[in-house]
């Protein structure tokens, strides 16, 4: 397993490089320019011009590849020509925001799914599994950025001119006083501020979850080996949720390695909306702004994120099915 | 070539390419709308104001920012010689005995013609850290202004500026190649700390560690960073030293870039102030929270069409250029979109907020008159020989590109509009939206457009060189007009504003008079503001320009946006 895992990580290596050359160059070729953000009708060019220089931005663009290489390799990823500071310092806590987010919405998004996949599956055609596939496949067509903005008009606004009980932030990741805050506290508020972002991102997932869910049960629960276990006496809930689920498991295991990179590097609208400085929006405002040193410290961790992500789900693929493991 | 002092006021103005993407905006006299929220009352020390800004800070030093929220963030951290303000249609130059904000207590021109200034600045004023503010920190910063190495935005500024002395600790003189009009504004520029910045080479001041370290960063304005997050929040907290004690405990700037959430935010009283507020939101919230404010900084935006003689001939001629400004009506385009309190029909490149610049006689709107359009371009030899509506010279259609920038909803309204008048006299005009750093870059930087609607960010100087020189980057229109450039270089090179400013009128006249745009509106800058948050005065010249007075009222000293049952340090009402 050790060198699996090994090799595995290994192979990546010239896969990042590959695929870091490849932004380097597109972003590069790609219109405008980094120092555009310096100009103004008062700034005189000889100024831009040495904004360039200091920049590095003068030289060709090989010269500038093997330069930024060479301080990559090293672990220096260059400074922010739009934060003003090294990307070493901001990296860190953008992918922190980005990390508490994607967890919160990958607990939501399979515990939810999950569950619903499930009852749907037993109770199948029942009046449940009808109503439960409208509602998912109702999240599953929403785009993302509208209910976000729904959640925002409703759960934060709405409910606060309505004094419901229940009032969500409408965007921040913490109150203004959240550094005066006990350690519960500062929990609970982080939770309050997560819940919009977190339901916005992770719905639409959770109504595909389901449905693969309470297609990979129906396969399983006909299964022989389920009557057997029905035959041997054992009560309902262990049959599902010990036989048919644990077999179940392994085309949703794909799906949490093909949902990582989607919750780490598609949530840009919704890390808009609710102001969540993550790493989606931090790598479009650099595509955006040019900032080429963000936009190729971004690609890497996203990039770097993903495989592991995927090899994160093969390992699950072992330990939820023993014959792999063999293998 | 230009000597007038400018830059400060022109990132102020957000550079036109900052508003290019800007969609917000306000008017009233005194930028202030009062709307029902209380202003009267004894103003309290203590609380929390929470503003949401658009964008964060990156480089808040006086001598490298260039532009976003450190333009704004200059009026709150560094003080200058004198405090620049905004008086009675022009730029004035306060002292301390009037403003607090200002490092000099008095000045005078001195030398054989004038061209000198010495600066008496006020004793026992002292850094953030402690250190005392001396001639010797203005001497040092206006040497990195002027180092080319520094690519300080305001080189330009420094330009005419021969020499800074300090005579001892607290008088400095400025020696000048020549008097200026803008001698006062060049000299009053934000002093930064010498003793934090002098071991740094200058061309690694943009890059400075203390950018890492945002609260250690030494400041002389009223308060200073106390926490920040990088792209979420910036706490600022009183600086002790400043001269006057700030009335506020702290001022929390949130990052809140989508701007349904910014208002959201303020409706739900966890925002005082929302800046760039779009006109229908304004128009919306007042119906519904009549208690909220709204502040304008008025005028600071030019809305245009430029039309690009240098790639698409037919605009080369003049005559083309006015039959397509007759052809829209501007006052239903504001009125359509619900603008007309916010803006005001554009002439010329001065906005009505300059007293001795704007001059609406001499230049009155054009008349929207689609007949004589028509009729001009049919004399100019454009006519509808096939019939399609559409009018063709030597089998040439009448056809242009128009671009703007995507994530702008008004201009997309205007852009249709302006299709829809230019077709009525048989111009065919096509819209194409563009993500804004490729606009950009075709609009100023390689100029390969036929006509760009954008806009440019108000000056609050009066050389409008920038736009207008031949040789200017940003005559993105291709002006070139003899005589105009004549009285701008006369402008230039007089010794006072009572000489120069009928010359810049002039050039203003010569300008509108070749129609190299199609001058659309000038419009303000809408800031929502919560009734709790009193004492905030907002005008052409910024919004925070006297943090030091803010207030919130004692009924509800609690931090907006606070989580309920904190162990936070309890406001101080004293």
């Amino acid at each position: 397993m050790l060198s699996y895992l090994l090799r595995r990580l290994l192979g990546a290596i010239p896969l990042l490089l590959g695929i870091l050359t490849l932004i380097f160059f597109v972003v590069h070729l790609a219109p405008g320019d980094p120092a555009t953000r310096f100009v103004g009708p008062n700034v005189p060019p000889e100024v831009v011009e040495q904004i360039r220089r200091n920049l590095g931005l003068d030289r060709p663009l090989h010269e500038q590849y093997v330069k930024w290489l060479w301080s990559f390799v090293r672990g220096d990823f260059g400074f922010s020509f739009t934060a003003g500071q090294p990307i070493v310092n901001l990296l860190p806590g953008i992918l922190w925001n980005t990390v508490q987010l994607t967890l919160v919405s990958m607990v939501m998004i399979f515990a939810i799914g999950m569950l619903i996949g499930i009852v749907q599956a037993v109770r199948q055609y029942s009046l449940a599994d009808n109503v439960l596939t409208f509602v998912a496949l109702f999240f599953y067509s929403m785009p993302s950025f509208w209910f976000a903005l729904m959640l925002v008009l409703v759960l934060s606004l709405k409910a606060g001119q309505n004094g419901w009980p229940i009032q969500f932030p409408a965007s921040g990741m913490m109150s203004v006083d959240y550094e005066y805050l006990p350690l519960g506290g500062k929990i609970v508020d982080r939770l309050r501020h997560l819940a919009l972002p977190a339901i916005a991102l992770g719905i639409g997932s959770a109504a595909g979850v389901a449905r693969y869910m309470r297609g990979a049960m129906l396969e399983v629960i006909h299964q022989d080996f389920i009557r057997t276990a029905r035959a041997k006496g054992l009560s309902e809930r262990r049959v599902i949720f010990k036989h048919a689920l644990r077999n179940a498991l392994i085309p949703i295991i794909t799906l949490l390695g093909l949902y990582l990179p989607f919750l780490l590097s598609g949530a840009v609208l919704v890390e808009t909306i609710f102001s969540w400085p993550g790493m989606g929006r931090a790598v479009v405002s650099a595509i955006l702004e040019r900032d080429y040193p963000m936009v190729m410290a971004g690609s890497f961790v996203i990039a770097a994120l993903v495989v592991l992500g995927n090899l994160l789900s093969d390992l699950l693929y072992a330990v939820v099915d023993p014959r792999i493991r063999n293998d | 070539m230009t000597s007038l002092a400018r830059v400060r006021a022109a990132a102020r103005g957000a550079l036109g390419l900052a508003a290019l993407a800007l969609a917000a905006c306000g008017g009233g006299d005194d930028g202030r709308e009062q709307g029902k929220a209380p202003r009267d009352g004894q103003p309290q020390r203590g609380g929390t104001a929470v503003i949401a800004e658009v964008t964060d800070i990156a480089n808040p030093m006086p001598v490298t920012w260039h532009g976003g929220l450190d333009a704004d963030m200059m009026d709150v951290m560094y003080m200058g010689l004198t405090a620049q303000r905004w008086g009675d249609g022009r730029l004035v130059f306060l002292h301390s005995d009037r403003n607090p904000y200002a490092l000099s207590w008095h000045h005078e021109f001195v030398g054989p013609d004038s061209t000198a200034i010495r600066y008496r600045m006020r004793s026992a004023l002292k850094w953030s850290d402690g250190h005392p503010i001396t001639a010797h920190d203005v001497v040092w910063t206006y040497a990195m202004y002027a180092d080319t190495a520094t690519a300080s935005p305001r080189l330009e500024n420094v330009a005419l500026i021969d020499s800074v002395k300090a005579e001892n600790d607290s008088t400095v003189v400025f020696h000048f190649k020549r008097r200026y009009p803008g001698m006062m504004f060049d000299s009053g520029l934000n002093i930064a700390p010498r003793h934090v910045y002098q071991g740094t080479p200058p061309a690694q001041l943009m890059q400075h560690p203390v950018f890492s370290r945002m609260q250690d960063l030494v400041v002389s304005g009223p308060f200073k960073v106390g926490a920040y997050q990088s792209g979420t929040q910036l706490t600022l907290v009183p600086n002790p030293y400043f001269p006057v004690r700030p009335r506020l405990d702290r001022i929390v700037i949130r990052r809140i870039p989508e701007t349904t959430t910014r208002f959201v935010e303020l409706q739900n009283g966890t925002v005082d102030l929302a800046r760039g507020a779009p006109f229908d939101v304004v128009a919306q919230l007042r119906r519904t929270r009549p208690d909220l404010g709204w502040e304008r900084e008025r005028l600071r935006y030019w809305e245009f069409v430029a039309f690009n003689r240098r790639t698409f001939p037919p605009f080369a001629d003049r005559e083309v250029r006015r039959a397509l400004t007759l052809a829209v009506n501007i006052p239903e385009i504001r009125r359509s979109l619900r603008m007309e309190e916010f803006t005001t029909h554009a002439v010329g490149p001065y906005a009505p907020i300059f007293k001795d610049l704007y001059d609406p006689r001499a230049l009155p709107p054009p008349p929207f008159d689609a007949q004589e359009a028509a009729r001009i371009l049919e004399s100019r030899g454009w006519r509808d020989t096939d019939g399609d509506g559409i009018r063709e010279k030597d089998g040439r259609p009448l056809r242009f590109t128009m671009i703007t920038n995507q994530g702008n909803q008004r201009r997309a309204d205007v852009a249709t509009m302006l299709q829809r008048y230019w077709r009525a006299v048989g111009v065919d005009m096509r819209p194409r939206i563009l993500e804004f750093g490729t606009f950009q870059e075709l609009m100023i930087g390689k100029k390969e457009y036929e006509a760009a609607l954008g806009s440019w960010g108000v000056q609050l100087t009066p050389d409008i060189t920038p736009l207008w020189r031949p040789d200017s980057p940003f005559n993105i229109v291709g002006f070139d007009d003899a005589q105009a450039q004549a009285l701008m270089d006369q402008a230039l090179a007089a010794p006072t504003e009572q000489e120069a400013n009928p010359r810049w009128r002039a050039a203003a006249e010569r300008i509108v008079q070749d129609h190299p745009y199609l001058w659309l509106y000038f419009y303000d800058n809408v800031t929502g503001r919560s009734a709790r948050l009193r004492g905030v005065k907002v005008d052409s010249y910024g919004a925070y320009q006297n943090t030091w007075e803010w207030w919130v009222s004692g009924e509800a000293r609690r931090a907006p946006g606070a989580a309920a049952d904190t162990g936070a340090p309890k406001d101080t009402a004293k």
